[in-house]
């Protein structure tokens, strides 16, 4: 077997296994802090959900990232750069994001898989041939998409809660209210889930369905789900003394549905930062040129997804469990809230292409809901070091990256 | 460095919650007292008064450290130089409860036998004023978790109109005890009266405590 393929497939594995163990925490946190699911079936939902994600909707960002962020149309021989520097470079890459990814899940810290490929593939292009190869247009629009990831997420979590707070929780009834509402928050994550599935999973799956079609068929399963979780909230007695209780009981298993959510639009979005650059090298090697737009193998998206996984059960669950029961303070109104504001966050954004990020997301959505007063207290000290260690991202796997690309250059290449 | 988990502090809403449960504690303890006193066993009174001076001191630790702790840069729901106000307005509750039963400590007092009427209306009204500020205050779980607004606010609305009907009966009956406490001059002792003026106008502090707590309530959650 070729060596260059086992490498490729090993880093882009070590990166996916990262991002697994970095990312799906804090997905999930807000989940088992309000104890609406365990960390048992916390890590089987990640599992199956990041995986469908990553298979069925991650080609989208996958091409964005392998020919977004350097410009290959200068990687010609006669500017001194061979495909081997450039399959060289996009490991290289991975290997200095997945450090970076290992070493901040170590500490604990919720950095973006995002920034940390980005800031890897800026640093190798800049080691490659100085800023004459680095796309700063397309950065800066990928850097803008960041700033936007956390105000979207922030904007629409905020309304979320006020929403629920205006149709259920401040009626004289919440109870009655909850169960008369709640249907049609599903109904919208179902329309919203289901759309994505079909524009890009079935993309993938060759199986081409009108967007015309799409639109009805994702409205009318909705509209279904929407009957069939009246049924069930009709009949269900609730637990709880309080009819406040009551409702964030329902809310509860309502969680459980964002967490399946959020799992599948982080495996959609996040599996491109593993596998952008490893479809790159793949294209290159196949090819024997550098394409301006890579195929996404398949194969590679299940290996991307598989490593998620890996990664979730591996270390993540230890993340997860540890950020799950210091999150007590988040009852299910307010985490219902927040993570239906970054499932679809982020689902919207890999619709468009672009890589945002599940991190910055969350993190804004949690302060949509504070800013609805919906928090005992945010620990705004927190946000300011969270916020450091995002900018912190970028420049270190640029130079972690810039470094090995150098050090490789020297001694082996 | 922080994680999502440092982003969530322990809410401010409990630690009232927790003060003033200790509050209570203080103002449970004084009806104790005071079922002692009315009964003539003096012992029984010293010893309650040194229970309601060890939770009036947890009562005051848990101030102490929710203020650190509400102090650090935090974005809280309600603002918070008004949150602060309103736990000192809970504290001073079990500061007067506790200066009550220090005063029936300095001397065996009796209540005389024609204004013990009077006295049991005045006790009521005043516990009744503190615990409704408890009430209240145990509403702020509550209140959060519907956003400050809807049928929660009337409810509470309801025990803040029933804490000043009591504060208002503390203060009728009150004067009307001093009236009847000052005509008997010559009857009583005079350091006898003159405790019973200090007694009687520490006890209506506690109704005026619980209503000053109410006007902080308001301003907090308005």
């Amino acid at each position: 077997m070729d060596p260059i393929l086992v490498i490729s497939l090993v880093v882009g594995f070590y990166m996916a296994w990262n991002i697994g163990a970095n990312d799906v925490a804090n997905s999930f946190g807000t989940s088992v802090g309000s104890k609406a699911i365990t960390l048992k079936q916390a890590i089987l939902i990640a599992a199956i959900f990041e995986f469908a994600g990553a298979v069925l909707v991650g080609s989208q960002v996958t091409r964005t990232i392998s020919k977004g962020i350097v410009d290959i149309s200068f990687f010609t021989p006669e500017n001194g750069v061979t495909i081997q520097n450039f399959i060289y470079g996009m490991l290289i890459s991975l290997v200095a994001a997945g450090l970076w990814l290992q070493i901040a899940t170590q500490l604990g810290w919720p950095v973006s898989t995002s920034h940390s490929i980005v800031g890897a593939v800026v640093g190798f292009g800049l080691a490659i041939g100085g800023g004459m190869f680095v796309k700063w247009n397309n950065l800066a629009n990928i850097a803008l998409s960041w700033l936007i990831s956390p105000i979207f997420g922030a904007v629409v979590a905020f309304f979320i809660f006020k929403m629920i707070e205006h149709f259920i929780l401040e009626k004289k009834d919440p109870e009655a209210q909850a169960r008369k509402i709640v249907p049609y928050l599903v109904g919208m994550t179902i329309f919203i889930l289901v759309l994505s599935i079909i524009f890009e999973a079935l993309k993938n799956l060759k199986l081409g369905v009108p967007p015309l079609m799409a639109i009805p068929l994702a409205l009318g399963l909705a509209l279904i789900s929407v009957v069939i979780i009246h049924q069930m909230l009709r009949k269900r007695v609730l637990l709880g003394s309080d009819p406040l209780d009551r409702v964030e009981n329902i809310f509860k298993s309502l969680q459980i549905m964002t967490a399946c959510y959020v799992a599948f639009a982080h495996g959609a979005n996040d599996v491109a930062n593993a596998i952008g650059p490893l479809a790159g090298v793949m294209a290159a090697r196949e090819f024997g040129t550098i394409a301006a737009e890579s195929p996404v193998p398949f194969w590679l998206l299940i290996l991307g997804g598989v490593g998620i996984v890996v990664g979730v059960a591996t270390l993540g669950y230890k993340v997860i469990s540890t950020i799950g029961s210091k999150l007590t303070e988040v009852t299910p109104t307010r985490g219902f809230s927040a993570e239906f504001a970054t499932a679809t966050t982020v689902l919207i954004a890999s619709e468009m292409g672009m890589p945002i990020s599940t991190t910055h997301t969350i993190v804004g959505a949690v302060i949509g809901v504070a800013l609805g007063r919906g928090l005992g207290a945010l620990n705004l000290r927190a946000v300011g070091e969270i916020f450091s260690s995002w900018i912190v991202t970028i420049p270190f796997t640029g130079a972690l990256s810039f470094g090995l690309y150098v050090l490789c250059d020297y001694f082996i290449f | 460095m922080a994680g999502i988990a440092d982003l969530f502090p322990r809410s401010p809403l409990k630690g009232m919650i927790e003060h003033i449960d200790m509050v209570g504690q203080c103002v449970d303890t004084l009806e104790t007292l005071f079922t002692a006193l009315k009964a003539g066993k003096q012992a029984e009174v010293e010893s309650l008064a040194i229970t309601i001076q060890e939770k009036e001191e947890a009562a005051d630790q848990l101030k102490k450290d929710l203020r650190k702790s509400v102090q650090k840069p935090l974005f809280l729901p309600v603002d918070k130089a008004e949150l602060l106000s309103l736990l000192s307005a809970q504290d001073n509750i079990a500061d007067v409860a506790q200066d009550i039963a220090q005063l029936f400590c300095l001397r065996k007092m009796t209540i005389p036998q024609d204004l013990m009427g009077e006295f049991i209306e005045l006790e009521a009204a005043i516990l009744n004023a503190a615990r409704k500020a408890v009430e209240t205050i145990r509403s702020l779980a509550n209140l959060f978790e519907v956003g400050f607004k809807g049928p929660e606010t009337e409810k509470v609305a309801l025990i803040l109109s029933q804490l000043e009907a009591s504060e208002d009966d503390a203060d009728k009956w009150g004067l009307s005890f001093t009236k009847h406490i000052l005509a008997k001059e010559g009857e009583e002792s005079p350091v006898s009266i003159m405790m019973w003026m200090r007694i009687i106008k520490v006890m209506g502090d506690l109704g005026n405590q619980s209503y000053k707590l109410a006007g902080r309530f308001k301003a907090l959650v308005d």
